[in-house]
C-alpha cells in the first residue's frame, strides 16, 4: 500500500514536472508546433510499462492533471489517456517496449490521437474552433524524434515502481 | 473465465467508469467554467516564478544572441567599410596622380603660350640610370615628329635633349648626365632697387652623371655667387633663350684660376617628372645669328646627333 502511494506521489510530481518543462519552460522559446507533447509521452510510458488497473488509473489522471493545467475543460485528456492506455495494452504482448523506435511510432500515433480525442471532447463541450492541420502532425513528430530521450529519463524516475517486461 | 479475460473484462468496466467520469467532469466544466479554471489558476501560482524566470532567461538569451548576430553583423559591416575605403583610397591616389600630371601637362601649355614654342607634349614610360647613362624614355617617336637633338623641358626647366628616336619612342639625354652640355647665362639676384634681374655671364652647364651640374668656363673675372639663377642662353640653337636649367649651388674660384668653379643644381627633379614638351627646331628664328654660325659641339653618348652647344662660348 505504502509503495502504491509512493508510486502515486512520484506520478504525480513527475507529470506536473512534465507539465512545467511542456507549457512553462518550453512554450517560452519555442513556436507552439516545436514544444514536444511530453504529456502524451508520459502517458505512453505508463502505459507500456503499468499494466491493469494501476496503468489505466495512472494514464487517467495524468491527462486530468493535464486538464486542470488547461483550464477549458476538465476530460478531454482524461479521456485521451484512457484511449491511449487501452491501445497500447492491447498492442504491448506483440512490440518490444525498450524498442527506441517502437517508443517512436508510439509516441507519434499517441500524440495524434490525444489531439484529436482530446479536440473533439473540446469541441463537443466547448465553443472553441479546433483544426487538424500540419501543426498537430509537426508536433507529433517533434514528440516521436524526442520520444526515446525522454523515456529513458522516465525510466530513471520510476525505476523502482514499473513492471519491466 | 480464464484470469487474463476477467483482468481484461476489469479493465474494460474501469476504463468504462473512468469514461463515463471523464465525461461528467467535462459537463460539469462546461455548465461551471470556474471549475476548470481552478485548477489553472493553482497551476499557474505554483509557477508563475518559473515562468517569469524561463521567460526572462529566454529573453536574455535572446537579447545575447540578438547582439552577436548584431556583433557579426557590424563585423561584416567594418569588413565592406574597409573594403571600400581601400577601394576610395586607391580612387584618391588616381586622383592625386591625375591631378600632378594636370599640373604639369597645364604648366607644359602655359609655357608653350608664353614661349610661343612649338612642342610635342609626352609622357615619360621608363628611366634609365645606369652608372654611365641617366636618360628617360618617352612615348613620342619619329612618328609624331620627334627628331634627335630635340629639346625637352618640364616643370618649366630644361630636362635633357633627345639622343635617339623610334618609331613611336624616344631616349632623353637627362641634363645631369655626363655627355649633356647646355649653353647658359647666369642671371644674377637682383639687387635692391632693381627691377629686372641682371644679365650676367654665359657658359655651359655640362652634367656629371650625379645629382649637380657644373657651369664652365666663367671667367673668374665675373660676379657668380649662390642662388643665381641659371638659364639657357639660346646660343646652342636648341633650346630657347631664358628657360631655367637650376640655381647655382657653390661658386668658387681659386686666385691663379681662370674660370670659376661653379655647381648647378637643376630645377626639374627628375624623378617627379611624367609628362614632357618636345621642343620642335622651329624656335630656331629666335636665336641670335652668332649662336647659329658658331662650332657646335655633338654630345658623346651620340656622335650623330645633334646636339649642339658653344664650345667657349660661355663669355
Amino acid at each position: 500500500m505504502k509503495q502504491v502511494v509512493r508510486y502515486f506521489i512520484i506520478l504525480f510530481l513527475c507529470t506536473l514536472l512534465v507539465l512545467v518543462c511542456e507549457r512553462v519552460v518550453a512554450s517560452s522559446f519555442l513556436p507552439g508546433y516545436l514544444v514536444p507533447q511530453l504529456l502524451s509521452m508520459l502517458m505512453v510510458y505508463i502505459s507500456f510499462h503499468e499494466s491493469g488497473q494501476r496503468g489505466l488509473l495512472s494514464a487517467f489522471l495524468i491527462g486530468l492533471i493535464g486538464d486542470f493545467a488547461s483550464a477549458i475543460l476538465l476530460g478531454p485528456l482524461a479521456i485521451a489517456g484512457i484511449f491511449v492506455f487501452l491501445i497500447i495494452h492491447i498492442l504491448r504482448q506483440h512490440v518490444f517496449a525498450a524498442s527506441g523506435m517502437v517508443a517512436a511510432f508510439a509516441v507519434f500515433f499517441s500524440s495524434m490521437l490525444v489531439q484529436i480525442i482530446a479536440g473533439v471532447v473540446r469541441f463537443s463541450f466547448v465553443d472553441l474552433p479546433w483544426l487538424f492541420g500540419g501543426e498537430m502532425l509537426v508536433q507529433a513528430l517533434v514528440s516521436a524524434i524526442l520520444a526515446p530521450l525522454v523515456f529513458s529519463l522516465f525510466r530513471a524516475a520510476f525505476r523502482e515502481h514499473t513492471e519491466r517486461r | 473465465m480464464r484470469k487474463s479475460e476477467t483482468s481484461s473484462l476489469h479493465i474494460l468496466l474501469f476504463a468504462t467508469a473512468l469514461f463515463l467520469l471523464s465525461l461528467a467532469l467535462s459537463t460539469a466544466s462546461a455548465r461551471n467554467p470556474s471549475l476548470a479554471q481552478s485548477g489553472m489558476l493553482v497551476f499557474e501560482e505554483l509557477f508563475f516564478p518559473l515562468r517569469q524566470g524561463a521567460t526572462n532567461g529566454f529573453q536574455s538569451i535572446s537579447r545575447v544572441w540578438h547582439g552577436y548576430i548584431a556583433l557579426r553583423e557590424d563585423a561584416a559591416k567594418a569588413k565592406r567599410l574597409e573594403r571600400e575605403k581601400r577601394q576610395w583610397e586607391a580612387r584618391f591616389r588616381d586622383l592625386q596622380t591625375i591631378a600632378q600630371e594636370n599640373r604639369e601637362l597645364r604648366s607644359l601649355l602655359d609655357m608653350k603660350q608664353r614661349q610661343s614654342l612649338q612642342g610635342i607634349v609626352s609622357s615619360v614610360i621608363g628611366f634609365e640610370r645606369s652608372a654611365w647613362l641617366r636618360s628617360i624614355n618617352i612615348d613620342k617617336g619619329r612618328r609624331d615628329g620627334v627628331e634627335v637633338g630635340d629639346a625637352v623641358v618640364a616643370h618649366g626647366a630644361v630636362l635633357g635633349q633627345v639622343m635617339s628616336t623610334a618609331l613611336r619612342s624616344s631616349k632623353v639625354l637627362l641634363l645631369v648626365d655626363a655627355g649633356s652640355g647646355i649653353a647658359a647665362r647666369v642671371e644674377n639676384t637682383t639687387p635692391l632697387g632693381e627691377q629686372e634681374p641682371r644679365s650676367g655671364p654665359r657658359g655651359v652647364v655640362a652634367g656629371r652623371g650625379k645629382e649637380l651640374c657644373t657651369l664652365q668656363y666663367v671667367a673668374a673675372t665675373e660676379t657668380v655667387s649662390a642662388g643665381d639663377r641659371v638659364v639657357t642662353s639660346g646660343l646652342d640653337g636648341i633650346f630657347p633663350r631664358g628657360i631655367e636649367i637650376g640655381r647655382v649651388e657653390k661658386a668658387e674660384k681659386e686666385e691663379s684660376a681662370l674660370f670659376y668653379s661653379i655647381f648647378v643644381r637643376p630645377s626639374v627633379r627628375f624623378d617627379e617628372v611624367t609628362d614632357v614638351l618636345v621642343l620642335r627646331a622651329a624656335f630656331v628664328d629666335d636665336v641670335p645669328a652668332e649662336a647659329v654660325s658658331s662650332p657646335k659641339k655633338t654630345l658623346s653618348h651620340q656622335a650623330s646627333s645633334s646636339s649642339t652647344i658653344q664650345q667657349g662660348q660661355g663669355r
